[in-house]
């Protein structure tokens, strides 16, 4: 291994350590800047809306990789958080007429408010029960909606107001691409910069041993409290902004199965990690859209149905391999690979 | 300072583990559990650390004291807050944390950044072996570097007490001398006292100043560990000899005199 010294730990967890880092980072957000207008210049918006609900995607799993890759807590309602959030965003807007950058964060703050009735129960409890609790809190909140008036009952709510920066009304795709691109890279420090701190330690310690971290004097239920509350949080923003992006709330916009698949992107990402959180949400994302292209451009003659179930299966079969073959998920290939290229020529 | 007044501990409403435990720790003391398996020395550890009812156990008599208040029905985060670091069994690192956040996590209720830096070389100091594995995941450390990366971590929330569940098990002999030596350095340089649960008779009797045998839960003996060594009970108790030195028949628990019923009940295996 090359020569690397570092002594002090400020410098071992520093966001970006090297300037080889600062060279990727700039280079990598470069790219996401160009891309839209390579698709743009092609003609192809289709992508750019793809990218933007991958931006939103990424936020919501961001909260997730909190709760379940730091924290440990298998959550199975994060998608009713991310609901939460889209219909609290929609009804102060529509409803009460505030500025939908006020919105945002109000509806956000409420949801992980919200969100501490859940988790209430579920500290105390552990590993599937924990599973269940959440679960339960995603139908009953989806029933509670849908029943509701005010909230639209099962036509839900339209006419979200679009965001406005300096009088520019963000409308078209291409704009939403930018917003969200920032929006979704602040999130991505925020949840590093959680990672390295003092608490995102305690979240690590209670996913690993329990019994431990009581014993070092960590207040475990506060602790998960706060896992979930600070995932909630990441979650509602999704929902809000995905409310005013489509710009609709519906709660068939928000299933079971969303939670489902941000945990499969979680598990192929590598739990814990930031990074692995947003490679799992790409590469997921990715498959389906390919196989959406695949499926729209009739190469292989299938109903729309039959290609719905296909992109199902192939997911399935995606997780079942990684959890088989690669548990520890796309981040730790690519850490190898980073090992191995910095011993090179004498890698594994 | 530490008060064990005849605790009895029971696991799940059923199983007796501790039946009248009294000890004592004070200031600066190096005190060992000595005892066969089953015998209580890790339930005695964890009914101080509150650990015991994370586990499913509660003490149902006695009363544990920390400077005369009571601490027996605080939760182990609040007894860890009072200065009482329970290193458990079986080297509980974060194996996902590397060795420098794993000592951290132990300065978890400390603010303080300066002092904890200036801890954190210590801890280097005490275990020198650690330091040039600052940064590898401690899951990836050998036996012997966890274990005292455990016992690093304690030291980092500068504890008054520590507790310490079998820090010698599964170490080479070498490694074993030389931690104990370390742990003596530990008492008397940061004036912690240690209760230590042990298996390793001479290794711990060496360095402490007083120890407990621990028999069915209940203490068969005690004394200085001067005494203690070379008491015929202890290798009795302990190390399944008579006191003339032979051994002690198989058909029989090493733990069972002339004078203990014949019927066995009331050994716990």
């Amino acid at each position: 291994m090359r020569g690397r010294r570092r002594i002090d730990y400020a410098a071992d967890i520093a966001v970006i350590r090297s300037g080889r880092q600062w060279i990727t980072v700039v280079v990598f957000i470069g790219l996401l800047v160009i891309l839209p207008m390579i698709l743009n210049v092609t003609g192809n918006m289709n992508w750019v809306s793809f990218l933007n609900h991958t931006f939103i995607i990424l936020i919501a799993v961001l909260g997730l990789n909190i709760v379940t890759g730091m924290a440990g807590q298998i959550s199975l309602g994060h998608s009713a958080f991310v609901m939460l959030g889209g219909y609290g965003v929609a009804l102060l807007t529509i409803k009460a007429g505030w500025s939908i950058w006020l919105a945002l964060p109000v509806s956000a703050l409420v949801t992980a408010l919200i969100t501490l009735v859940v988790a209430i129960p579920a500290i105390r409890l552990k590993g599937f029960y924990v599973a269940v609790v959440t679960l339960a809190f995603f139908y009953i909140a989806q029933y509670i909606i849908r029943s509701l008036e005010t909230t639209g009952g099962i036509h839900g709510l339209t006419g979200i107001p679009s965001p406005a920066i300096a009088g520019l009304t963000i409308k078209t795709d291409f704009q939403w691409y930018f917003l969200l691109l920032i929006i979704t890279l602040v999130c991505i420090l925020v949840s590093v910069n959680i990672t390295r701190s003092r608490l995102g330690r305690a979240f690590l310690t209670i996913r690993d041993n329990e019994t431990a971290a009581a014993a070092l004097g960590i207040r475990v239920p506060m602790v998960k409290l706060r896992a979930f509350f600070i995932g909630s949080l990441f979650a509602a923003l999704a929902g809000g902004l995905l409310a005013s992006y489509v710009p609709v709330v519906r709660t068939d916009q928000f299933t079971f199965w969303d939670s489902i698949w941000y945990l499969g992107m979680i598990v192929i990402g590598g739990g814990g990690t930031t990074a692995g959180a947003v490679m799992g949400v790409a590469f997921l994302r990715l498959i389906s859209q390919i196989l959406h292209v695949i499926g729209a451009s009739g190469w292989i003659p299938l109903s729309s149905n039959d290609s719905v179930y296909i992109t199902y299966t192939i997911y399935g079969l995606t997780i079942i391999l990684f959890v088989s073959f690669q548990p520890r998920g796309l981040i730790s290939i690519w850490q190898k690979l980073k090992v191995n290229y910095k011993r090179w020529p004498f890698g594994v | 300072m530490l008060e064990l007044n005849n605790i009895k501990a029971v696991y799940n409403d059923v199983v007796l583990a501790l039946d009248g435990i009294s000890l004592r720790l004070d200031a600066g003391q190096f005190v060992i559990l000595l005892g066969n398996n089953g015998s209580g020395k890790s339930t005695t550890l964890k009914s101080i650390s509150g650990v015991l009812r994370i586990e499913g156990g509660e003490l149902t008599e006695g009363t544990v004291e920390l400077d005369g208040s009571r601490i027996d029905r605080l939760t182990p985060e609040v007894i860890a807050g009072r200065g009482i670091r329970h290193v458990l069994q079986g080297r509980s690192i974060f194996p996902q944390l590397n060795t420098e956040e794993n000592l951290l996590i132990g300065a978890y209720l400390r603010r303080d950044r300066k002092t904890i830096s200036k801890d954190l070389a210590r801890v280097y100091e005490y275990f020198p072996s650690l330091a040039p594995l600052r940064t590898r995941k401690s899951g990836f450390l050998s036996g012997g570097e966890q274990q005292m990366l455990v016992i690093g971590r304690a030291l980092m929330s500068r504890p008054r007490i520590m507790l310490l569940d079998e820090p010698s098990l599964g170490l080479s002999p070498g490694i074993i001398g030389n931690l104990f030596t370390i742990l003596a350095q530990i008492n008397k340089e940061e004036k912690t006292s240690l209760l230590v649960a042990e298996q390793n008779v001479a290794a711990a009797l060496a360095v402490a100043d007083y120890g407990y045998v621990l028999q069915s839960g209940k203490i068969a003996t005690s004394g200085d560990a001067d005494s203690l060594g070379s008491y015929a009970r202890v290798k009795q108790a302990y190390l399944g000899l008579n006191e003339d030195g032979s051994f002690i028949s198989r058909h029989r628990s090493p733990m069972q005199t002339a004078d203990d019923d014949t019927t066995g009940q009331n050994n716990r295996q």
